[in-house]
């Protein structure tokens, strides 16, 4: 077999999500990081608190490369049958707004916990099973324990006593709910796993649904449900064992900032670690940044939080020598049996890659991962094509961010749910008004009762309120709190917002009727689309990659502002229609000149070349062309390069 | 009766305004000035007003002191400046509390008093072993750093020899006269070396010695920040270009990592000069010990 059939070894540089790979791993790449991770989950076994480990690490380094190791290691360390995984693992990649903090990571929790892995049930169960275990309820196998006891609730519909028992057992300080316990049961006994786990996660449920699981009803308010968060995540996190701890990996944390001048969210990610790290026992914390944001979190986080968040120790992932890249470029060649074949009969260890153009990556302080991955995988690819060396460079950056835009809205449109819309607008809508040029600053004390986004702009504080709520109490009482709002600060701009796949019935009489007060009031009604609201959950997941250091383009983080800049002139239409009914003069930057030209002269002549028109406005063909691209939703352009240009007419 | 109802409304959201925007709570007095006349039929009014505000809720006092008021969220604010005292060095009860009469004026004593056992009580401000004495000592960390101990045993030392005639910065150059090595000793003395005198060995061991120093937790792989090292050793090595120089050199050797700032692109010129440059467009923020 030659070269040239065999596949790039060096394909798919970045480990993006804990929960896949590590494909191939060499141990002693940042082996002494792992081992001081290793020695926290040792610590947290060993003794009745929690403990933290922050790691620090360039862009491509490997902090998610690392924390996949560990849970790969927690989940195959097992009891010696291999059955049993020996740690709960949690990834919270920390793209939130710090006042919904506490919900965003109350749903990573409750997702990952229902996730599978190990021996075939979800981290939730083994959790379970492992505390009736321990407090002697259940004996012999659990799993098949769990299945007999399915198949009785199946038959008789009856609670199970053995987790009541564990309940009352384990929570002598009540931490655990009357709802809680409910929820839980379900889930155990197999039964209504979809609404209990849409509870569980946070989810806001019709009262039918919620009498279906026995469920009271909780308060609705933005307090209220960040509280409920916030307890429900302390409750579950008390589960843990000494036997069976929870690992809790925080990840983009540079996420929480808006902008460099935003200090809320890092100032709420060090509280919420705080309180986790007092209120929960045998709970490792891990958090990963980028070494380049070292000074922001030791400016932003107060001190008594910071020494929580490295209370066991602070570890860096630093670039990879010369030999331990070396170890990581034979891993890589040598998992794929044909190259390895291959290369049994060559002397030189590195062989096709040759060491002098490999060794152009490093800088004297040596190369990190990503970086060397993506050169090798130049190197190869040209190898395969030849023995010149030509190394494919990046695609452009404008390509490359259309791409990962594109495919991270497809994501979106494909897996969103109403219940992700507060997350996403309260994290997504800052940083699109942001890149309009950012007439508005977003306030985070002293936010008046139903609102969840605050702006003060130069005429006027500006009040959203997020109204996606399922009809009922909850909701009545938001309207009723922004009505007062209206009543105590009637110079406050107020919008509402509500996803535009959660209609408001005709029987929530209540609810429109408030609506409709506040609407005669002046305030606005904005209902985004499904396809807007995955394009916001796009623009806000592209910002938080560039932002960590996770926006790769062949081995080159693409930088924040370059992602700012692109998205400021690429924005989508529904997106510029969601802000120009969110702020309509504000924050929309006033039209490009040279675009009130252009469509003006298609609006005498429907349709002109490019020469013609640079011609006719005294401009130079590249900055026609470039404008035609940069409002493509409203100026056609056929041709490649655009050679003439249309009028875009609406179909009536 | 409407034209009633709307001063009324108008009274409170005067009120409210004025509480939400001071930093310390307000008299009645104050809150009098604070409402227009129009606003308020007569100021014998105002208490039962302030009282109506209190029962919902809008606004607090506490019955130690009836005719002070302050909004609610006041209270965080307060919580978050006995915690920033704490986090400051670790204070005997007394001593907080006297240190609480300057930062949280305005407020009741026992409201003071409340505001503190509610964060012991939430785990938010810990007991931990005093220095010297009985007294344990109250901290914003569970337990109390070095650093702490260090610090208050330099207060310590400045309120003993102040019976003595020695100014606090006087104590503190004693200090550091102390801790100085003598020339025997195989540390090199700052002061009396300058980058110009010094090897290349002695800068690499230098440098070495400071990140232990600044970051003691740096043994176990704990970043630096180069811009702290850099500010630390000025006295040494005030040229940058030696320090990157030198900074450079451990990296080739393998004896520290430096970490490269990622978008070292979008910063000033006044940022990228506090960073580490290698002369070949890479800047470096952080080192760390290699193993």
């Amino acid at each position: 077999m030659s070269l040239a059939a065999i596949s790039n070894p060096f394909h798919s540089p970045v480990v993006s999500d804990p929960w896949e790979g590590p494909e191939i791993d060499v141990i002693s790449v940042h082996q002494s990081a792992f081992a001081r991770c290793c020695e926290a989950v040792a610590a947290v076994r060993a003794r009745p608190h929690s403990a933290s480990v922050l790691v620090y690490g360039e862009s491509g380094s490997g902090k998610t490369h690392l924390l996949a190791r560990l849970r790969a290691r927690v989940a195959g360390e097992g009891d010696g049958s291999g059955s049993f995984q020996k740690a709960i693992f949690v990834s919270a990649p920390l793209r939130a707004s710090a006042r919904m903090i506490w919900r965003h990571l109350r749903d990573c929790l409750v997702g990952d916990l229902l996730r599978r892995s190990g021996y075939g049930g979800a981290q939730l169960e083994r959790l379970l099973l492992g505390l009736l275990s321990k407090y002697g309820l259940i004996s012999g196998d659990g799993p098949l324990w769990l299945a007999q006891i399915r198949q009785e609730a199946r038959r008789d519909d009856l609670p199970c006593r053995e987790l009541e028992e564990l309940f009352d057992r384990i929570d002598s300080a009540g931490r655990i709910s009357y709802n809680l316990r409910v929820a839980l049961g379900h889930l155990l006994l197999g039964r209504h796993r979809g609404l209990a786990g849409a509870w569980l996660r946070g989810e806001s449920l019709p009262e039918a649904a919620l009498r279906k699981l026995e469920i009271m009803p909780e308060p609705e308010g933005d307090d209220e449900l960040e509280g409920q968060a916030h307890q429900l995540v302390t409750a579950l996190s008390c589960m843990a064992t000494a036997e069976l701890p929870i690992i809790f990996c925080f990840d983009q944390i540079e996420a929480l900032q808006l902008d460099p001048q935003d200090l809320s969210g890092l100032i709420a990610f060090g509280q919420m670690i705080s309180a986790l790290y007092a209120e929960t026992r045998h709970v490792l914390l891990i958090s990963c940044v980028q070494i380049s944001f070292l000074g922001a979190l030791n400016h932003s986080v107060r001190g008594a939080d910071l020494d929580r968040i490295r209370e066991f120790a602070e570890v860096s992932l630093n670039p990879l020598t010369w030999d331990e890249a070396q170890q990581l470029i034979k891993a890589r060649m040598d998992a794929q049996p044909e190259l390895k074949r291959l290369r049994a009969g060559n002397p030189d260890p590195l062989w096709p890659l040759r060491e002098a153009e490999i060794k152009t990556a490093f800088t004297g302080a040596g190369c990190i991962a990503r970086r060397l991955i993506a050169h090798c995988a130049a190197l190869f690819e040209a190898q395969r094509g030849g023995e010149t060396v030509a190394i494919l460079t990046a695609p452009a950056v404008e390509v490359f961010l259309k791409a990962a835009l594109e495919e991270r809205r497809r994501k979106a449109l494909e897996c969103g749910e109403p219940s992700q819309t507060n997350q996403i607008v309260t994290h997504g809508l800052p940083a699109l008004l942001l890149l309009t040029g950012n007439r508005w600053r977003q306030r985070n004390r002293e936010v008046p009762a139903g609102v969840d986004l605050l702006f003060e702009s130069a005429e006027g504080d500006v009040a959203i309120g997020l109204c996606n709520n399922r009809a009922g109490p909850g909701l009545v009482k938001k309207l009723d709190q922004l009505r007062k709002l209206t009543e105590d600060s009637p110079a406050t701009k107020l919008i509402l917002l509500r996803d535009s796949r959660l209609p408001i019935g005709r029987t929530a009489a209540k609810t429109c009727e408030l609506r409709d007060r506040l609407l005669k009031k002046g305030a606005r009604w904005v209902e985004p689309s499904a396809e807007a609201l995955a394009t916001l959950d796009a623009l806000r997941r592209l910002l938080s990659d560039a932002k960590s250091g996770e926006l790769d383009n062949r081995g080159d983080a693409v930088e924040l502002k370059t992602v700012q800049d692109w998205l400021a002139r690429h924005m989508a239409v529904e997106l510029k229609d969601v802000l120009n009914q969110v702020a309509p003069e504000d924050v929309m930057p006033p039209p490009e000149e040279l675009y009130e030209e252009i469509a003006e002269l298609l609006g005498r002549q429907h349709i002109v070349s490019v020469a013609d028109a640079a011609a006719l406005l005294g401009r130079k063909v590249e900055e026609v062309e470039a404008c035609a691209e940069r409002h493509s939703e409203r100026v056609g352009a056929l041709g490649d390069p655009p050679a003439v240009l249309f009028r875009f007419v609406n179909e009536l | 009766m409407p034209n009633e109802q709307s001063s009324h409304s108008e009274a409170v959201a005067c009120a409210l305004r004025a509480l939400r925007q001071s930093a310390q709570p307000l008299t009645a007095a104050k809150l009098a000035k604070a409402i227009p006349k129009s606003a308020l039929k007569s100021k014998k009014d105002l208490p039962e007003l302030l009282e109506q505000m209190v029962r919902a809720g809008e606004i607090r006092s506490h019955k130690a002191r009836s005719s002070v008021y302050w909004a609610p969220s006041l209270e965080g604010q307060a919580s978050e400046r006995i915690l920033d005292a704490l986090n400051e060095i670790p204070l005997t009860q007394t001593d907080l509390k006297s240190k609480l009469r300057s930062l949280l004026i305005g407020w009741p004593q026992t409201k003071r008093d409340e505001m503190l056992a509610r964060l012991i009580k939430e785990k938010r401000v810990y007991k931990v072993p005093p220095l010297t004495g009985k007294a344990a000592l109250l901290s914003a960390r569970d337990e109390a750093t070095p650093q702490d101990y260090i610090r208050l045993a330099l207060q310590l030392a400045v309120a003993r020899l102040k019976t003595r005639g020695l100014t606090a910065e006087q104590v503190m150059t004693v200090a550091r006269d102390v801790l100085r090595p003598t020339p025997a000793s195989p540390e090199i003395s700052p002061s009396r070396h300058d980058a110009a005198d010094l090897g290349a060995a002695d800068l690499e061991r230098l440098i070495l010695e400071r990140m232990l120093r600044l970051n003691p937790s740096a043994a176990n792989g704990a970043p630096v920040q180069l811009s702290q090292l850099r500010q630390s050793l000025r006295p040494e090595i005030s040229d940058k270009d030696v320090f990157d120089r030198t900074i450079m050199r451990l990296a080739e050797q393998g004896r520290v990592a430096a970490h490269r700032h990622d978008y070292a692109g979008g910063l000033s010129q006044e940022d990228l000069a506090a960073l580490v440059s290698d002369g070949q467009g890479n800047y470096f923020i952080a080192v760390t010990l290699r193993d």
